[in-house]
């Protein structure tokens, strides 16, 4: 290989390489571009006093033409005082007693005043004495919710979960049916009446149909604190929820927020190596190990700053190997906590290698742990 | 004007290394040049930041890999890279019969094998065996440790090796079937 190398390079100098030398010419090229760059120089001095007086007027002028078109095209609006038509703002309470109010002769099917997000009015179930509205989620019947009136006491075949006071009289009784099936039973002027949801309607908007219904028929109630207790309870799920999920979304936040650390990081740094910004290590590794775990930011870093006694200076070599947006990936469940990310890389700098991320959720924040490299053994042809 | 001379007598002494170790880099005579062209820029910029203990050639290399290797990185060349390999696959294809009989076959197939290992394994053959710089030397020049150089030495060496069997395997095939086939595909 020795004898082989030695006779490629003079190959190399014979053929490929023949009568490659750096000219006079060439020379005389990076003379004038010296010079360029001294006269740039001094301008720039002068263009810096100017710079940020036209920025300041430039942005004062958009300010003012953007005011300007906002108020001639009446995009500014006013909070409107008048109701909002669709609420019903006109329910007429006896304070008194919170009873119904008095042209409220019968029980009947209300309409709902309040309708969840995403759900339509589907069709009436009538069945002897029952009579059934169905409410479904559009485009999904699987989530869906009723409201009916019954003579007769329903047979339910569920569980009595606990009793929810509606006003200071009434009262209903909350039945779990399966896991994802909910019934809310009162009784109120000889006729039983009934709410039911089945898939994944939150439990506070069930309340809120519930509510609504009673509002229209003249109630008072109290429902109001319970049903803010449950949204709250709710937004406190989704938000674990939301930190324990993982996806193909967050794991490219996460890298494409470290390829642009390790980016503006290095950007800091003058022409002589020395970072502007951070003076030690440490405060270096700071900026990632909010995201990325700490022996990795470590052992990636370590060898490629320089803490020096006047400051942190860049050793210049190659970037690590790192995720690039242009090559497919393939993110992988190791467990709730933990995925991994592979990615097939062919670059001229690094050949071919497989990447392999890890990630891991750190009390409830998900942090890139590790990086594995395996090369590939042959360059494709 | 102190600064102007150093980078004069630096043109004068190692241009053509310069200029042959960007084009080690890139196989582009005229991106080799432009790059060889910034490089000395690059120097004269940075000069203030050499320091005496260092050598020249070491400090002069350094910033010439780096440089070459930012270019690999950059958008430019992805977006010319492909017409550049289209041109030079033409090129190749397109050469007389004469000129395929001059090449030494055996000799063409080391450079070509050489030119398609990684530019991490490249560059350190290309130091080592073609500026003769020493293994403590790329080790300053490319900032990798020693023993980084050392091994990457020897991988380069049995990636060439095995390029080289698998191109020596390949090539009766590619003489009589595949290669006859693609040329034949084009002509028709």
């Amino acid at each position: 290989m020795e004898k082989q190398m030695k006779e490629l390079k003079e190959k190399l100098l014979k053929e490929e390489l023949a009568d490659f030398v750096f000219s006079q010419q060439m020379k005389a090229n990076v003379f004038t571009k010296i010079e360029a760059k001294q006269k740039q120089k001094f301008s720039f001095i002068r263009l810096s006093k100017i710079v940020p007086i036209s920025l300041s007027i430039t942005a004062f002028l958009i300010f003012s033409v953007g005011i300007y078109v906002l108020i001639t095209r009446e995009m500014v609006t006013l909070p409107d005082p008048s109701p909002n038509p669709g609420q019903n703002t006109n329910i007429e309470e006896d304070p008194d007693t919170n009873r119904p109010k008095e042209n409220f002769s019968k029980p009947e099917l209300v309409p709902l005043d309040y309708l969840p997000e995403g759900y339509v009015f589907k069709h009436k179930h009538i069945n002897e004495d029952l009579y059934e509205n169905i409410y479904e989620k559009e485009g999904n019947a699987i989530d869906s919710f009723s409201y009916g009136i019954q003579l007769t006491k329903p047979e339910i075949d569920g569980v009595l979960e606990k009793d929810i006071k509606f006003t200071v009289e009434l009262s209903g009784q909350l039945f779990k049916i399966s896991d994802n099936q909910l019934l809310l039973l009162w009784k109120d002027e000889g006729v039983y009446q009934f709410v039911q949801k089945t898939g994944s309607l939150p439990e506070s908007e069930f309340y809120k149909v519930v509510d609504s219904i009673l509002k229209e028929q003249g109630f008072t109630t109290v429902l109001g604190p319970y049903i803010s207790e449950l949204e709250a309870l709710e937004q406190q799920q989704a938000a674990i929820d939301e930190q324990l999920a993982f996806n193909e979304e967050k794991a490219i936040a996460l890298l494409e927020r470290f390829n642009n650390t390790i980016n503006s990081a290095f950007n800091d740094a003058t022409e002589d190596e020395k970072f502007n910004t951070y003076k030690t290590k440490e405060e270096f590794y700071s900026l990632f190990t909010d995201f990325v775990a700490r022996e990795f930011v470590e052992s990636t870093f370590s060898f490629r700053v320089d803490e020096k006694e006047d400051g942190l200076y860049v050793v210049p070599t190659e970037y690590p190997p790192h995720y690039i947006p242009e090559f497919p990936f393939q993110l992988i469940r190791i467990s709730e906590t933990e995925y991994t990310l592979t990615q097939y890389q062919e670059t001229d700098l690094y050949g071919q290698l497989t990447l392999t991320i890890t990630f891991k959720n750190h009390s409830g924040t998900w942090m890139i742990l590790k990086q594995q490299i395996d090369e590939v053994s042959l360059p494709k042809s | 004007m102190h600064k102007q001379k150093a980078i004069a007598d630096l043109m004068d002494h190692y241009g053509t290394a310069v200029l042959q170790l960007a084009y080690s880099y890139v196989r582009d005579r005229q991106t080799a040049e432009d790059l060889a062209q910034e490089i000395f820029f690059k120097c004269y910029q940075k000069y203030d930041t050499f320091q005496g203990n260092a050598q020249i050639q070491t400090w002069l290399f350094r910033v010439a890999s780096n440089h070459c290797k930012d270019y690999l990185k950059s958008w430019h060349h992805k977006k010319v890279f492909v017409s550049n390999y289209l041109s030079s696959f033409l090129t190749n294809h397109q050469s007389s019969p004469e000129n395929e009989l001059i090449k030494s076959a055996e000799n063409q197939e080391l450079t070509e094998a050489l030119f398609k290992l990684p530019v991490k394994y490249r560059e350190i053959l290309f130091l080592f065996y073609f500026q003769e710089c020493s293994l403590k030397e790329i080790s300053e020049i490319s900032g990798l440790n020693l023993n980084t150089v050392k091994s990457r030495l020897s991988r380069a060496k049995t990636l060439l090796k095995e390029i080289l069997q698998e191109r020596s395997g390949e090539d009766g095939e590619t003489n009589e079937g595949v290669k006859g086939e693609t040329i034949k595909g084009r002509i028709g």
